[in-house]
């Protein structure tokens, strides 16, 4: 008994020494650099050093990035970030092959944003260019994804160094608030769950304008092939989220035909019901739009503001507005893209599971064939603090 | 014999450890493995209906090991069933928990490697948590009883906030259609939603040390249902948080759950080191009770004493926890140390039970 | 006789020896042979009465016997007293009769009689009794009954206990009434025999406690038990644990409402400080200001001070677990902040913590020593000065400075001073924990303590008593203070013999 005691303590005094003796992971904070933006393009040099097809730009924090946050009055010609540039066949290669350039190892943890050109989503599947994002511990499932329409690699350089552009592109998409424009943030984790059961989805469009970032559209992804197919504009995506009732916010504005003068309608509240048919082989839809909000700006007849008559004129008018440019949005996606990013699926799996399980397997050609109709309905609540 | 003052445990000590138990690697990976079997949204069902057998199959236990007052299971199967059967089985019994400790051992190392403490051998964190282990155990069922009673509130309260949380990305039409495709999906994952509720076989243990051995099976139903509403609620919010897909796709799909959300300006922007906190624990307390189920099933079948029982244990559980190679064996070894507690937990018992109100019987009539 | 050789302890003085005769001038000689070695043992002879002739002497020690009362009491009431021969009452009841002294008892032999006089009674020798008064004539060194210095609260008595024994039992019986309120007394040390009163309410208290403590202070083998401390650490379970498992308190409130909890009280002549046994966690981490504030107050600040146990043992492990091992696991712009500020830090996260830490402590440990106007400004000077120049240096990071601040800051938080320190003490653990094992140390470290306090019991109790059962009773005075007529019933984890408080 007493001797098995004396091992036991042995062993434990050897193990506590071993252990004290490495600490494996330890890695100081400092002496790491934190990646916080990713930017994927084609790789057209023909120099003989840079090889693949991948061109990866990393984004990366400076130590003096902290003087954003302390007392410091910043010297504004120091930028707080490093963009690095390397090559390579895949994503996880040419990251590793900036090892060679660097003395800090970067950390995924606190990756804001993906951007991922549209020359590179045209040739590559998402899942392929994704892969290592969706498999590294590191990397959280809440970074952002978008496209670029043009090299991706542009929208990491802005004009005012102190604003640090993964920082920025996040920033933007919180923007919901205030712009109907703006889809739903695509996560890393969103985007994997629908990669992998091969839906089609849209991933935003970031561009950069004069030294400056601007969210413009949307790319198409097809399910499928999980390769981009197109590109929407601002006013398409405007639709997109009109026809998903996904948006917080926003206005819309419109011509009053009979002064041609523009009417504006803030968005307080949208909601949208979809509701599927099947007969048959046949798949229809039926899109409801509801909408609360408030005009915020009538330059139209500005002394009838308060008018119950002008008023309902005004709402009849936004609707036609909001109902044309839903239309059209999904003719477009119908017909030239044939691709359902417009989340039809999930209602037909949930309401028609059966039906959804023959069609799934090539449901975006079907989805092109759907008849979809839709009507709009919008309730104005108030009229600021103007009255006539 | 197992009856001194200080052995005894309450109803209430009861309960704990046996949701202490059964929640363990089970809450991380549940949702993947009964979402792929099941195939749809109605994972849930399949959680209810393996916590309906659990409780079945652990009420059996009970009532067997109700019997025999103050004595286990190792104790008592002689005298059921005979020197040779008893024997075996309780060798068998000795021989599981040492492979499902050894199990959870790895997955713990396996986690905390990937998420926590990458460079770190698997070896390291293993015999660390081995050390702790033992300290434990070598005490006897008292202290690991109230430390679990520690434990469980830590989990329960953390679990909670980790949970309502992640309300922020829940979608609820993700958990939707109910039923659509028929309730024949729901059984393919009943298997794998039961074997997460492994754990009702300690009752075939501790019954002998508590102070009311007729509330067994009032302890097995109330640690069975709290443990299911663990998992019910782990299998909802990781579906509606993720989706079927996503969780299908992710290893880990708990973790993958809170690490989808972000609080900003909150002190802890990132909840994950909440959960693999409590996780880690609940994996504490699975591999103790298991350690001191193995040594004190060694301790009665050979009649000796039960410390030198726990300590030799160790290595060989040290040794079991470094077999698989990967990952994947990892699983593996998981998939068969449940199907072998099918058997042994489900229909043997059962025999046990049929057996010995057999014996009654005659020795009634004599 | 008593004649001391090197390293020969003197026979116990229960052991008769040298009895008294009385024959006057014998016992008297043997008496001066006694106090060759003992110069501040006097002997005052006289003469019983006004003319009896009665010879009698006083044997007193200086400063430990009351002169006035001497004088008054002893040797002018039997001058004056009237001794004429011819009563056929005896001399010793006479004796007795015409002295106002209210403590005596009776001896009969020298060497007892030097015992207790060395203690300060006073022994009177007279011709024709045999045997010897003992004549309790204390003077007592009276200090105040202040409030003690480390103990203060906001609202509650300003009393303490003083190093006078009746004095300490004395407050306990002012506390009221209380029939119950039993006072044993016992002796400890083998070369300097002390006082010491074990208090308990009888009818609360679980016999076979009051019988363990009475059986461990009998089994205490010292040469001297100079303070309290001694017995504390001869009589407790566990001397490895880092955790105290008996309470020395020195106010009386305390002590009192320990006894009402059916604990038990140890007081030693000599000290003030009182211990309380079975201690358990939840003792620690009370004031009696809990419940002399009303009941929201008093949960809050409960709450506040479990909050400051947890930042106290556990702030700088995170720290160092986090900046070290999960960069990834704290919020980005905290990590910028981080980074910027740790630029120059030449040093791993946990030796930076290490440094800063054994600074504190050792400014405490000096604050400590230092005469009094100079302690408390060095303190603080020290912190904020040093904590300054450690950054400039570039030395520390400065939210390390923060950190190690607030945990200083919280163990201070904590009502006893020594279960702040063996948080002091596992705080250093527990760095260690992290800077091997990151987040996994710590939660190992957080269970390995958990286990220990666990498997710890003092006298029998569970020292971690209300943290662990789920007996709702005991919950109600843990974290939470329920409102005063809610506390219906005592603590279930000592087993009182009655359940209910009276009131």
């Amino acid at each position: 008994m007493k001797l098995c005691r004396y091992a036991a303590l042995l062993a434990l005094g050897l193990t506590a020494a071993l252990m004290l003796s490495g600490c494996w992971s330890s890695k100081e904070i400092d002496r790491l650099s934190v990646l916080i933006g990713v930017a994927l393009d084609h790789n057209e040099s023909k120099n003989a050093s840079s090889e693949g097809r991948l061109a990866v730009t990393i984004q990366t924090l400076t130590t003096g990035a902290s003087a954003l946050n302390s007392q410091s009055q910043g010297q504004s010609s120091v930028r707080p970030y490093i963009n690095m540039l390397a090559t390579g066949n895949s994503v996880y290669e040419a990251i590793r092959e900036m090892s060679l350039r660097t003395d800090k190892p970067p950390i995924g943890h606190h990756l804001k944003a993906i951007v991922v050109s549209a020359e590179v989503a045209r040739r590559n599947s998402l899942e392929n260019l994704l892969d290592f994002f969706m498999r590294d511990n590191d990397i959280r499932p809440g970074s952002l994804v978008f496209v670029s329409n043009g090299r991706a690699n542009r929208v990491f350089e802005l004009k005012r160094s102190e604003e640090i552009p993964s920082f920025h592109m996040a920033g933007i998409t919180e923007n919901r608030y205030r712009t109907s424009k703006i889809l739903p943030p695509t996560t890393l984790g969103k985007i994997k769950g629908d990669i992998k059961a091969g839906a089609s989805l849209l991933l935003p469009n970031i561009i950069s304008q004069d030294g400056k970032l601007r969210l413009s559209g949307a790319g198409v992804i097809r399910g499928k092939t999980k390769k981009l197919v197109g590109l929407l504009t601002e006013e398409e995506v405007l639709g997109v989220v009109w026809m998903t009732g996904s948006g917080k916010g926003g206005v819309m504005s419109a011509i009053d035909p009979s002064t041609k003068r523009p009417v504006v309608y803030e968005v307080n509240s949208m909601d949208s019901t979809i509701r599927s048919f099947v007969s048959g082989d046949r798949v229809s839809f039926k899109v409801s739009i509801r909408s609360i909000g408030r005009v915020m700006e009538n330059w139209s007849r500005p002394e009838e503001s308060s008018n119950q008559q002008f008023l309902d004129y005004q709402t009849r008018l936004f609707e036609r507005k909001i109902g044309d440019l839903v239309d059209r949005t999904i003719e477009k996606i119908q017909r030239e893209y044939k691709t359902d990013v417009l989340g039809f699926r999930d209602r037909l799996r949930i309401e028609h599971p059966r039906a959804w399980e023959r069609f799934k397997s090539d449901w975006d050609d079907r989805f092109a064939q759907a008849d979809i109709s839709t009507d709009v309905k919008i309730r104005i609540e108030d009229y600021g603090l103007v009255v006539e | 014999m197992n009856s001194g003052s200080n052995n005894q445990i309450s109803t209430q000590q009861a309960v704990v450890i046996l949701i202490n138990y059964i929640l363990a690697a089970g809450i991380l990976t549940l949702p993947r493995t009964s979402a792929e079997k099941v195939g749809t949204p109605d994972v849930w069902l399949a959680v209810l209906i393996g916590g309906a057998i659990a409780i079945a199959a652990g009420s059996v236990m009970a009532k067997l090991s109700e019997r025999y007052p103050g004595r286990t299971f190792f104790e008592y199967s002689t005298a059921v069933a005979g020197k040779w059967i008893g024997g075996i089985v309780s060798l068998a019994m000795i021989v599981y928990f040492i492979a499902i400790s050894a199990f959870e051992v790895r997955t713990m190392a396996e986690v905390t490697c990937f998420f926590l403490l990458e460079g770190t051998p698997n070896w390291a964190i293993v015999i660390a948590f081995m050390w702790i282990g033992i300290y434990l155990v070598a005490g006897g069922i008292d202290p690991i009883a109230r430390l679990f009673e520690i434990i469980l509130p830590i989990t329960i309260i953390i679990f909670a906030i980790v949970t309502l949380l992640s309300m922020r990305i829940f979608d609820f039409e993700r958990l939707r259609p109910v039923l659509g495709l028929g309730f024949s999906p729901v059984w393919k994952g009943v298997k794998t939603t039961t074997l997460a509720f492994l754990g009702p076989e300690i009752m075939l243990i501790i019954t002998a040390f508590m102070k009311r051995p007729a509330s067994a099976i009032k302890v097995v139903v109330s640690g069975v249902s709290i443990a299911a509403a663990f998992y019910l609620a782990t299998v909802i919010l990781v579906i509606g948080g993720l989706s079927l897909d996503g969780a299908r796709a992710s290893t880990w799909p708990t973790i993958d759950l809170i690490r989808s959300f972000e609080l900003q300006g909150l002190l802890l922007e990132r909840f994950d080191s909440l959960l693999l906190t409590i996780w880690i624990m609940q994996i504490f307390s699975t591999f103790t009770v298991t350690l001191y189920a193995a040594a004190k099933g060694a301790s009665d079948l050979f009649k000796r004493g039960f410390k030198p029982f726990a300590y030799c244990f160790l290595p060989i559980i040290f040794l079991c926890a470094m077999l698989p190679k990967n990952i994947n064996e990892t699983f593996q070894m998981g998939d068969q140390i449940g199907h072998v507690a099918l058997v042994l937990f489900g229909v043997v018992p059962l025999l046990f039970l049929v057996l010995s109100f057999l014996r009654r019987k005659r020795r009634g009539r004599r | 006789m008593f004649n001391p050789s090197i390293g020969e302890a003197p026979p116990s003085e229960d052991e008769a020896g040298d009895p008294l005769t009385g024959k006057f001038d014998e016992d008297m000689a043997v008496f001066e042979q006694w106090i060759e070695n003992y110069d501040d043992v006097g002997i005052r002879n006289f003469e019983l009465g006004v003319d009896s002739g009665i010879r009698a002497a006083v044997v007193y020690a200086e400063g430990l016997s009351d002169r006035n009362v001497l004088d008054r009491q002893v040797l002018q009431a039997l001058m004056n007293a009237d001794f004429d021969a011819g009563s056929d009452v005896p001399l010793a009841d006479r004796v007795l009769r015409q002295m106002p002294v209210l403590k005596t008892k009776e001896c009969d032999s020298v060497r007892q009689a030097m015992g207790q006089v060395l203690i300060g009674w006073a022994a009177l020798i007279v011709d024709g009794v045999q045997g010897a008064f003992m004549l309790g004539v204390f003077k007592g060194v009276p200090r105040q009954m202040d409030e003690p210095e480390s103990e203060g609260l906001i609202r509650g008595a300003r009393v303490g206990f003083n190093e006078n024994l009746h004095d300490n039992t004395a407050i306990l019986r002012r506390f009221g009434e209380n029939q119950s309120l039993f006072i044993l007394k016992m002796k400890v040390g083998r070369r300097a025999k002390r006082n010491v009163a074990i208090a308990y309410i009888e009818d609360v208290a679980k016999p076979e406690l009051v019988e363990e403590v009475k059986s461990r202070i009998s089994r205490i083998d010292l040469d001297s038990v100079l303070e309290s401390g001694y017995i504390e650490q001869m009589i407790e379970d566990s001397t490895l644990s880092p955790f105290p498992q008996i309470q020395s308190t020195e106010r009386p409130d305390r002590v009192f409402g320990a006894l009402l909890e059916g604990r038990v009280a140890i007081l030693l002549a000599g000290t003030p400080f009182a211990l309380i046994v079975p201690a358990t966690l939840s003792m620690f981490l009370q004031s009696p200001e809990d419940y002399f504030e009303r009941w929201l107050p008093g949960t809050m600040f409960r709450l506040l001070r479990f909050f400051a146990l947890m930042v106290s043992l556990l702030a700088p492990s995170l720290y160092i677990s986090f900046i070290s091992f999960h960069p990834g696991l704290i919020p980005t712009k905290l990590a910028m902040s981080i980074i910027g500020s740790r630029v120059n830090v030449p040093f791993t996260a946990l030796v930076e913590a290490l440094i800063l830490e054994v600074s504190i402590e050792l400014l405490r440990e000096a604050g400590l020593r230092l005469p009094k106007p100079i302690g408390p400004a060095m303190g603080i000077v020290g912190g904020l000065v040093i904590g300054e120049a450690a950054v400039q240096a570039g030395i520390v990071s400065p939210i390390l400075v923060i950190v190690i601040a607030v945990t200083a800051i919280s163990s201070f938080a904590i009502p006893h001073y020594n279960i702040g320190l063996s948080f002091r003490m596992l705080r250093f653990v527990s760095m260690f924990c992290a800077g091997v094992f990151g987040l996994f140390g710590v939660i190992l470290f957080f269970l390995a303590l958990c286990i220990h306090l666990v498997n710890l019991r003092s006298f029998g109790v569970p020292y971690a008593g209300p943290l662990v059962s789920y007996q709702f009773e005991d919950w109600k005075d843990f974290l939470i203070r329920v409102p005063l007529a809610a506390m219906k019933r005592r603590p279930k984890m000592l087993k009182p013999k009655q359940p209910i408080r009276k009131g």
